[in-house]
């Protein structure tokens, strides 16, 4: 690592051992993936504009918890319509600074679409969370058990597995949808993850198929490690990678397919509103009121955007055998860089390419 | 490169003209050879014969409608215009009832034979319990109509109403042209009986294979004296093919050819399952307007987007359906070579009261005072914003709509002005809560009153009724619940007990006088709300029996004012509908609101850019 | 093997009779199928309900109704398969017939196209990791993935399919965007290629010369009406294929194998000509696959004559070779077709809605080229979100593979990095693939219902829609069979490719 502005994998294993132990020594497990999550540039922005809309979306137009009602500071809300300021429902925002009553429009009957934006904010969020952790605690455990103990625990589960994962997702989205579309964001997405597990199932199983056969789970055996804890000590964390990064891909699979449920109609039901149905409404309005269908669009499409980044940078973080840290450099060296890569390539890059 | 597809057709013409000058005689066809045009309709075409219950669908009779004539059509008023190219029929007496109905000389199907009482014989043995001596077996596994037993005509026939009241075999003339029928009692509907549906020789032909192939006329006269005879032996095959031999949606083998007869403008020549259905002219036919495409493409598009998308690529030439905010206004904001038109469909939307549930509309909550319950009801039908509803929510989407001020009639008929006059809907198109308020407290009514309000919960335009609603209601001191739900048209008889209002929108496909009992009568089969009035029952029962029409629509005016009265239900407004098409290939599209609807004068669609000299075939 | 693929395909049956009876059920209760009629007018409404009620069996309950469905599915064994009746009266066999070959090849050739190019684009971005490249096809595998697929269908249809045929209309490309095209072309290929500045600098010179030149050739022959290959561009075509095999499985420097595979392309170029005959004489599916298969022998009888020592090497290049020239010769062909279809659309052969323009009577080309025109968006809509998500998968999984300790050891026994990338790592970088791609297939279906749904296909997730709307059980249960048969299938074959890519797993 002669080249300190390199990217590139290090030339010798020593190398590679000197510059870990050098930033990493004496640091527990947690304390390096936190440290190397926080200096991923992307995955930091994502997480704060995650955390920066759950709270906005949330705080504006308040929510309801367990039948008792916070009240948001926008003063219009998802359900109530009010007069049509312009024509059309056209925006009241104008640059620079006058918001007016509805900078984001309003609808063919008045409702304010920051309001219904938020709220479908909020929907799709819940669908998020509730999806995957429904989806990911049943998946993890029966991969898990699955892949550790073989034979007919295995036979078993794998046939479970199968029963659900041969219905393609969206016919067993729809029919759920069409069942329980009417109870809430939250019904819907508990239920729709039951049946969502299957795929990480079979993903866990097949790395504990892998990961099993190697020699430090025979090293926890021989320790006299227990089951459990060779399971969720020693092999599950090895499986973080693709657990992450399936995780991710789960969540924003989660927004994706209420999305297109509501598209289908099978989604969450009028008069509640999440993302994927204002988009479905709205998706042929792009030429005659825009604000209907890019801001729907645009708050959608950067929540599955930030929680792709977050799972990535979380997948490079847990990575134990991760050669190289993302390099700690602010948003403009990295773009400099970015556009100076090509000037700037070391010789091993081209040993990979000859 | 217009002008050289101008060249191209024009050489096609001219090619074709000389081709066939000299093969058969002339005739006033105005086909223009090489034209095609391609519309679209909303659903999949699954069969050709339209009475029977499975295939009797919009789409299917909107194909059916340019390959099968009748004694009648509608126009787009929608006024019903006899169709005397084809056929006359008259009433020959009211006493018995007694219709006589005549086809013209030369009026052939598309295999060359002659159109005729076998015909309409066959429709009159279907369409009645008359000649079933059998059941509809459905097979165990399949729940087809396969194993029937004996004779059995799919056709949902009920007895004593409609047709059925002709229990008498119909008399036949000499020539076998015309055909005369006796009703039992009189019946109001029965201009709208055209009894003329598949053809009878192709029938028999399929229900006996390789018997009749060759000899039409033997397989006519021996269905004709079947019928006369009931003869079950010899109709069991006949409808077990009347059945199932028209159910199809891929061309049909060479043994069931047959089913494919035409006796219109337009033979099926080509289809494929749930995409699309090519007519291609039919060279019989020489007895009514001529159309002047020589193919039509009917295409299933379901989405009205989808639909104008098409248009706007040039795959299809005529689209119509239900238009969402943002096609009426790319549509008003125009798109190149696309003129559009406005015009409601069938359908209406209408809110009914429940009376015997125990809600607040019941006399029985009120312990038996009639008076109070009506003053709840009128109280309630003041704040209905329907003028705001058609403002707010249909005329965006259709910028000639109305509200709909009469239940029975169809808009714009004088029957409908007549009874707007004297049912008092017109007085309440703008709601008064205020005065609401007031008919609540001369009542000695104790607000807040709670009305549960049953609606469908995914759709879009009721919610938003509802929200335009409530804030009205609410200010008369009506509580108007949110009781919409997913299964709310079972809900409608089932759960009466669940709602105390619903909002919901009738089908209307015909302008049928005797269609409108049922929903309001005394235990109607659609009154699911316990309505009962003498003065409305006795009115619709004069109308069921009335044949002739205007004394019929002055029985249905009495029905209105009495229902007025009661304030059981109101019509909102009709739904809003567009048909568009490009002017750059086609002109004459014209909508109409009820089936076909803008298939109802196809023939007058006519090629714009093709030079149109007729092609003398 | 034999054993355990007989006893999964009869673990398969039991699965599939468990996960119906679990769809029969739930949709069974999703809602009432009786909602349209009850809305009704009919005089004899009563009457149809009845009917409806007994075709259907809607008074037994659904639990047990299940098994009177099972029973007309187990026919199949007396051969009387039995998939029951619509609402509407239609076999659902037949219906099924109809829609189901139109999804089944629109998600075959999604899917292949999709992961050939996920797994390229997601392998060379994770051997160029933290690259300008990386980082672009990071971003817009994620743009692509955040994207709702009727969104992105909705918008292909509405500037694409009518933006490209009013582009038809003046088929030229205009100079600015031609250069700014060529551009963004010489960058993508200088970025895929990496190297250090003057390689780059090399590489973006000839991919922007490259692609002006191509585009400018398009411009010159009127491509877009009359589009040909000819021998000329069948060759280059060829030789590029040459070069890119020869490069991908034994380096350039191995002169036999590029001497095979460019003798293997001059043969493709030349044999346009006596093709054509064959074409004209047999335009049939026959002489298609004939040619393909002819293609492959020539190919292997050339590797084969400059073989030496390692044949198989040399064969495999020019197979390869001659695999891309063959289907350069028969694309040719089909677009030979284009002006015909251009002449039967009015000029706007890329169509939004179905998957065939009606009433097209004419060649097999013709109906392919029309199939292509109809194909070409729904496939890009579901193909583009697909791609997606293999690129990340692969570029991860390759990351992976990349720093194991067999990685670090093949390079420390001085392999060329080709040798380690394409033998070791490739190979184990795409274990956790394959599970993926079989799982992906329901994704893709799913998919395709959406996309169906857009562009108005009548395929089996339309079908599927429709019923659903209408709780209409017996064809919902027919796509349920079909696609879950389909999906078992090839989870079996990911199964198998397992035990075939990692000889630890053991298959018993």
């Amino acid at each position: 690592m002669s080249n300190p502005t390199s990217n590139v994998p290090a030339e010798s294993p020593s190398d590679i051992i000197s510059i870990e132990q050098r930033e990493e020594a004496g640091l527990s497990q947690g304390q390096i993936v936190i440290r190397r999550f926080v200096r991923n540039v992307p995955a930091m922005v994502s997480l704060g504009f995650l955390l920066f809309i759950i709270v906005f979306s949330f705080s504006s137009v308040g929510f309801d918890v367990f039948g008792l009602h916070v009240p948001g500071w926008w003063k219009y809300d998802y359900i109530h319509y009010v007069d049509i300021d312009r024509p059309s429902g056209a925006p009241t925002y104008d640059f620079p600074f006058s918001f007016g009553n509805h900078p984001l429009g309003q609808d063919d009957i008045g409702h304010d679409v920051f309001a219904q934006v938020m709220r479908g904010a909020q929907q799709s969020i819940i669908v998020m969370f509730v999806y995957t952790a429904v989806a990911g605690v049943i998946g993890v455990v029966i991969g898990a058990l699955a892949g550790f103990f073989r034979g007919w625990v295995d036979a078993v589960l794998m046939r479970l597995t199968d029963v659900i994962i041969i219905v393609p997702v969206v016919i067993l989205g729809a029919i759920v949808g069409r069942a329980f579309g009417a109870q809430g964001a939250f019904v819907l997405a508990a239920m729709l993850g039951i049946f969502g597990w299957a795929i990480l199932a079979r993903l866990v199983r097949g790395e504990f198929f892998s990961l099993r056969e190697r020699e430090f789970v025979d090293a926890a055996r021989v320790a006299g490690a227990s089951n459990a804890r060779i399971i969720f000590r020693h092999i599950l964390p090895s499986t973080a990678g693709i657990l992450i990064v399936n995780l991710s891909l789960t969540m924003s699979g989660a927004i994706l397919l209420e999305a297109a449920l509501s598209f289908l109609g099978f989604g969450i039901n009028q008069p509640d509103v999440s993302l994927g149905q204002i988009l479905a409404n709205y998706q042929t309005s792009f030429n005659t009121r825009p604000w209907l269908f890019w801001w729907p669009g645009a708050i959608l499409i950067t929540i599955v955007l930030a929680v792709n980044f977050i799972g990535d940078g979380l997948r490079d973080a847990f990575d134990p055998r991760q050669r190289r840290m993302p390099r700690k450099a602010g948003p403009y060296r990295q773009l400099a860089s970015l556009i100076a890569r090509p000037f700037r390539r070391s010789r091993s890059d081209e040993e990979i390419t000859r | 490169m217009r002008y050289k597809r101008l060249v191209a057709a024009g050489a096609v013409v001219l090619a074709s003209a000389i081709a066939l000058s000299g093969c058969t005689p002339p005739r006033a066809s105005e086909i223009v050879a090489g034209t095609n045009i391609t519309v679209a309709m909303n659903d999949v075409f699954s069969g050709y014969n339209v009475s029977l219950t499975n295939l009797n669908s919009l789409y299917n009779a909107q194909v059916a409608y340019m390959a099968q004539d009748g004694f009648s059509y509608y126009d787009d008023t929608p006024n019903l215009v006899k169709n005397t190219g084809f056929g006359t029929y008259e009433k020959t007496s009211d006493d018995p009832l007694t219709v006589k109905y005549t086809i013209n000389p030369g009026v052939k199907w598309s295999d060359g034979t002659a159109v005729d009482a076998a015909d309409m014989l066959l429709y009159w043995a279907a369409i009645t319990t008359h000649r079933t001596n059998g059941k509809a077996e459905t097979d165990e596994d399949t729940g087809a109509v396969t194993s029937q037993t004996g004779t059995y005509w799919n056709t949902g026939a009920a007895e004593g109403t409609g047709f059925d009241l002709v229990s008498a075999v119909p008399t036949l003339s000499d020539d076998n042209r015309s055909m005369t029928v006796v009703y039992d009692k009189p019946y109001a509907d029965w201009e709208l009986v055209t009894p003329i549906g598949v053809s009878a020789h192709g029938t028999v032909q399929m229900a006996y294979p390789g018997k009749y192939d060759t000899d039409a006329a033997k397989a006519k006269t021996d269905f004709i004296k079947a019928v006369q005879d009931a003869d079950y032996d010899f109709l069991a095959p006949v409808s077990k093919s009347y059945n199932n031999d028209y159910t199809f949606n891929t061309m049909p083998d060479a043994a069931h050819k047959q089913a494919l007869l035409s006796n219109y403008a337009y033979t099926i020549t080509d289809m494929k399952a749930d995409d699309y259905v090519t007519l291609t002219a039919n060279p019989n036919y020489t007895w009514g307007p001529s159309p002047k495409f020589e193919t039509i493409t009917v295409r299933a598009i379901p989405d009205s987007q989808a639909q104008l998308t098409a248009l706007q690529n040039g795959e299809i030439q005529i689209a119509a359906g239900q238009p969402t905010p943002d096609i009426a206004a790319a549509l008003a904001a125009g798109i190149p070579n696309v003129s559009y038109v406005g015009a409601p469909e069938g359908s209406f939307e209408h809110v009914d009261l429940q009376v015997t549930n125990g809600g607040p509309f019941d006399p029985a909550t009120y312990g038996g005072d009639a008076k109070k319950a009506l003053a709840v009801r009128k109280a309630f039908m003041m704040t209905i914003p329907r003028q705001d509803i058609v403002d707010k929510l249909i005329k965006p989407l259709q910028n000639n709509a109305e509200v709909m001020n009469s239940l029975v009639f169809f808009p714009g008929t004088a029957g409908a002005d007549g009874a707007a006059a004297v049912n008092g809907y017109p007085d309440l198109e703008v709601p008064d809560a205020a005065g609401a308020k007031q008919i609540l407290a001369d009542a000695g009514i104790t607000t807040p009153v709670d009305v549960r309000l049953l609606f469908s919960q995914t759709n879009t335009r009721r919610n938003a009724e509802y929200q335009l609603w409530a804030p009205i209601a609410a200010e008369a001191g009506i509580n108007l619940i949110n009781a919409s739900s997913t299964t709310w048209s079972g809900d409608l008889d089932t759960k009466q007990t669940s709602y105390d209002a619903a909002l919901f929108a009738w089908i209307l496909n015909n302008t049928g006088r005797t269609s409108n009992g049922p929903n309001y009568i005394t235990g109607g089969a659609n009154n699911f709300y316990g309505w009962s009035n003498a003065d409305v029952d006795a009115a619709f029962k004069s109308v069921d029996t009335e044949s002739d029409g205007a004394k019929a629509d002055g029985f249905l005016t009495d029905a209105e004012k009495a229902m007025g009265a009661q304030y059981w239900t109101i019509p909102i407004f009709q739904f809003p509908g567009i048909t568009a098409w490009d002017e750059s290939k086609v002109s004459g599209v014209t909508a109409m609101p009820i089936t076909p609807q803008y298939f109802w004068n196809f023939w007058e669609w006519t090629p714009v850019g093709v030079t149109a000299s007729p092609a003398a075939g | 093997m034999f054993a355990y693929v007989i006893r999964r395909l009869l673990i398969i049956v039991l699965v599939i009779f468990a996960a119906s009876f679990l769809v029969y059920v739930m949709s069974a209760i999703s809602g009432d199928p009786l909602e349209d009629l009850r809305g009704s007018t009919a005089p004899n409404k009563a009457q149809l309900i009845a009917a409806a009620i007994q075709r259907l069996h809607l008074d037994v309950a659904p639990p047990l109704r299940y098994f009177i469905w099972l029973g007309g599915v187990l026919k199949v064994f007396v051969g009387d398969f039995d998939l029951g009746q619509t609402i509407n009266g239609l076999e659902v066999t037949t219906v099924l017939g109809q829609s189901m070959w139109s999804t089944l090849q629109l998600v075959t050739v999604a899917s292949l196209l999709a992961i050939t190019f996920g797994i390229a684009i997601g392998m060379i971005s994770a051997l160029r990791q933290y690259s300008g490249f990386d980082y672009a096809v990071t971003l817009v595998a994620f743009v692509f993935f955040a994207l709702p697929v009727f969104w992105v269908g909705q918008l292909l249809k509405l500037n694409v399919a009518i933006g490209f045929n009013d582009f038809l209309q003046h088929p030229v490309i205009p100079t600015v965007v031609l250069v700014i095209m060529s551009i963004a072309a010489g960058f993508i290929w200088a970025s895929a290629m990496g190297g250090q500045l003057r390689r780059w600098a090399l590489n973006f010179a000839g991919g922007t010369v490259a692609s002006a030149a191509v585009l400018i050739y398009a411009n010159v022959s009127n491509f877009f009406l009359v589009p040909n290959l000819g021998p000329v561009w069948i060759g280059i075509i060829g030789v590029i294929a040459a070069l890119v095999a020869t490069q991908l499985t034994t380096g350039l420097s191995n002169r036999r194998a590029l001497g095979a595979a460019l003798t293997t392309a001059l043969i493709g170029a030349i044999a346009w000509w006596p093709v054509q005959f064959a074409f004209y004489y047999f335009p049939n599916w026959g002489a298609i696959i004939g040619l393909a298969v002819i293609a492959l022998l020539v190919g292997a009888a050339v590797g084969w004559l400059f073989g030496g020592d390692d044949r198989r090497v040399s064969m495999r290049a020019a197979m390869i070779t001659a695999f891309f020239s063959a289907g350069a010769v028969l694309i040719d062909r089909i677009m030979g077709a284009w002006p015909d279809l251009f002449q039967n659309t009015g000029g706007r052969p890329i169509s939004t809605i179905g998957s065939e323009t009606p009433n097209l009577n004419g060649s097999i080309w013709l109906s392919s080229v029309d199939s292509f025109g109809h194909v070409l968006l729904p496939t890009l809509t579901i193909m583009l979100i697909s791609l997606a998500a293999y690129s990340r998968y692969s570029r991860g999984s390759l990351l992976e593979v990349m720093s194991m300790d067999y990685v670090r050891t093949a390079r420390a026994k001085g392999l060329p990095e080709r040798t380690v990338i394409m033998r070791h790592a490739f190979r184990n970088a795409l274990i956790p693939i394959a599970t993926i791609v079989a799982f992906d297939l329901g994704g893709l279906i799913g998919g395709a219902v959406i996309t169906e749904t857009v562009f108005a296909w009548k395929g089996m997730g339309r079908l599927f829609v429709d019923s659903l709307r209408h709780v209409d059980l017996n064809p919902i249960m027919g796509v349920f069979l079909v696609t879950s048969i389909f999906a078992l299938v090839f989870n079996l074959l990911a199964d198998l490719a397992y035990t075939a890519l990692d000889p630890r797993i053991r298959v018993s």
